[in-house]
């Protein structure tokens, strides 16, 4: 499994570990990020079981289990959580964090206890001493109820699956060429998002915010300009595509 | 639950009666619902005040009290969030208990013209042709409407009637207008239910983990964690018999939906 820091100002630190070349080929890929606060970490969107292993091994070269603090789930989905008891096993003061939508769900993972149910408002996530990040809210940005990661700081947004591209093996970290991404996350977004007025809603908050860097959990990272880019696509797409 | 409407009866009449018996229960609920609801600004002044209790305690921790301050930060802008949703729901609740005022006033005065007519009626020997006809029904405004301008009977009976259907009017209007209303009231009471419950317990949650961190140097934040623990089941309390009143709008509300489509 690769491993990138995106950011990195001496206190604050975020890594990437994903494009892992051993990965089951039935899996599809996934990006885990680990926000780290003057060495306490925080696992956003750990992945799933196929994945435990090579992440594991990535991550304990980055920051020692025993700090640790924090899991985030942004929805309840197996490519995002259903690792969570692993984790719990070796690790088993880990607090976890999710929408109150879907801690009974993600309870069925196993684990022991359901994860702490986050308000739709969002709200704050401990990290080390720092209390900058928050939870925001993406509601049907694709799952009912969807979170995503606001670091002020690093001014990195975590996106989950918005921005999410389904990109063949060997494909850069960082998005190069917008006009030809395209083609990786046009067919996922009109299926996957349900509702365009949630889709707009999201585009609006997220514009607000002026990120540096939208990561999202498959796919290519999106940076400068591509982020408004991103964001103008987005805000043009229409979803739900299902439904005719 | 009232009976279905009778069998026998014309459907637009049946369908107007059934608007009628759920407005009704609605007006007579009103009142009622929006004491129930009272409780929630009370709890609400004890989260304002909680916040600043917990600042309070972070500022006499000093620099160990820095993480602490973000949970009241947090509650500090739930307790103002919650109380801008509050004033809506007391803002909405006040226009319909005018709306009921209304609705009654009209309707009793209508009644009144109507029992003018049915005296001057009797007084002239004629039978009360217009009695028993609920006022609310597409026939009754029929009726009236041609009454009113019936040179057949006198001066006096046709100014009861044009009088009698401006009041039928007024009362039709505030019946619809507070049933629309309440439909949009059900919507934002089950949002502060769910952004009072939902905040205060992540919040709750988040002062305990930051109690944890501060050992045993913090005192002042054990009482606004436990205030913080009694506030979140008393809002679960208060939550619970919420539910129940809003149950029972959403099932008038839907039901008035339903008799208004068969209606149309
Ligand atoms: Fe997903
Ligand atoms: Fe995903």
């Amino acid at each position: 499994m690769r491993t990138q820091t995106i950011f990195d100002d001496g206190v604050r630190r975020w890594v990437v570990f994903g494009r892992d070349p051993s990965r089951a080929q039935q899996v599809i890929d996934t990006n885990q990020y680990l926000v780290l606060h003057e060495g306490k970490g925080m696992l956003l969107d750990p992945g799933g079981v196929e994945i435990f292993p090579p992440y594991v091994a990535a991550l304990t070269a980055e920051v020692a289990l025993s700090d640790v603090e924090s899991i985030f789930a942004s929805h309840q989905d197996p490519d995002v959580i259903s690792s969570l008891s692993l984790w719990r096993a070796v690790r088993p003061e880990v607090l976890c964090y999710a929408s109150w939508c879907w801690t009974g769900f993600i309870a069925h993972f196993g684990g022991g206890h359901a994860p702490i149910p986050i308000p739709d408002e969002g709200g704050p996530l401990p990290l080390g001493s720092s209390r900058d990040l928050r939870s925001i809210p993406a509601h049907y940005c694709h799952s009912s109820g969807n979170l995503h990661v606001w670091d002020p700081r690093a001014k990195i947004l975590f996106s989950g699956d918005m921005g999410a591209a389904l990109v063949p093996n060997g494909a850069p970290l960082f998005v190069e060429d917008f006009a030809e991404h395209i083609k990786y996350m046009e067919g996922f977004h009109k299926r996957w998002m349900p509702s365009n007025r949630a889709k707009n809603a999201w585009v609006k908050r997220v514009r607000a915010l002026n990120p540096e860097l939208i990561a999202p959990q498959h796919g290519s990272i999106f940076r400068g300009a591509d982020v408004g880019r991103f964001l103008d696509w987005m805000e043009g797409l229409q979803v739900g595509s299902a439904v005719p | 639950m009232h009976a279905e409407p009778h069998a026998d009866a014309a459907p637009a009449r049946a369908s107007t009666t059934r608007l009628y018996e759920v407005a009704s229960r609605v007006r007579e609920e009103v009142l009622d619902i929006h004491r129930s609801f009272a409780p929630l600004r009370t709890v609400l002044g004890e989260v304002g005040l909680l916040a600043l209790n917990a600042s309070v305690a972070c500022a006499r921790l000093g620099q160990a009290g820095r993480t602490f301050a973000t949970v009241a930060r947090d509650l500090h802008s739930t307790s103002l969030d919650l109380s801008s949703r509050i004033d809506d729901v007391e803002g909405a609740f006040h226009e319909a208990a005018r709306l009921v005022v209304v609705w009654t006033l009209a309707e009793g005065q209508a009644e009144s013209f109507r029992a003018a007519v049915a005296a001057i009626q009797a007084r002239n020997g004629r039978p009360a042709n217009m009695k028993g006809l609920p006022l609310w029904t597409a026939e009754a405004g029929a009726r009236w409407r041609s009454r009113a301008v019936d040179t057949r009977v006198t001066e006096p009976e046709r100014l009861l009637a044009r009088l009698l259907l401006a009041e039928r009017e007024k009362m039709l209007g505030a019946m619809f207008e507070l049933t629309y209303l309440i439909g949009g009231l059900e919507r934002h009471v089950d949002r502060i239910r769910w952004a009072a419950v939902r905040q205060t317990r992540y919040l709750r949650v988040l002062a305990s983990i930051e109690r944890a961190h501060l050992n045993d140097q913090a005192g002042a934040v054990d009482a606004v964690v436990a205030a913080m623990e009694s506030l979140d089941q008393r809002i679960s309390a208060l939550e619970e018999a919420a539910r129940d009143r809003v149950l029972g709008l959403t099932l008038h509300t839907r039901a008035f939906e339903r008799a208004q489509s068969a209606d149309s």
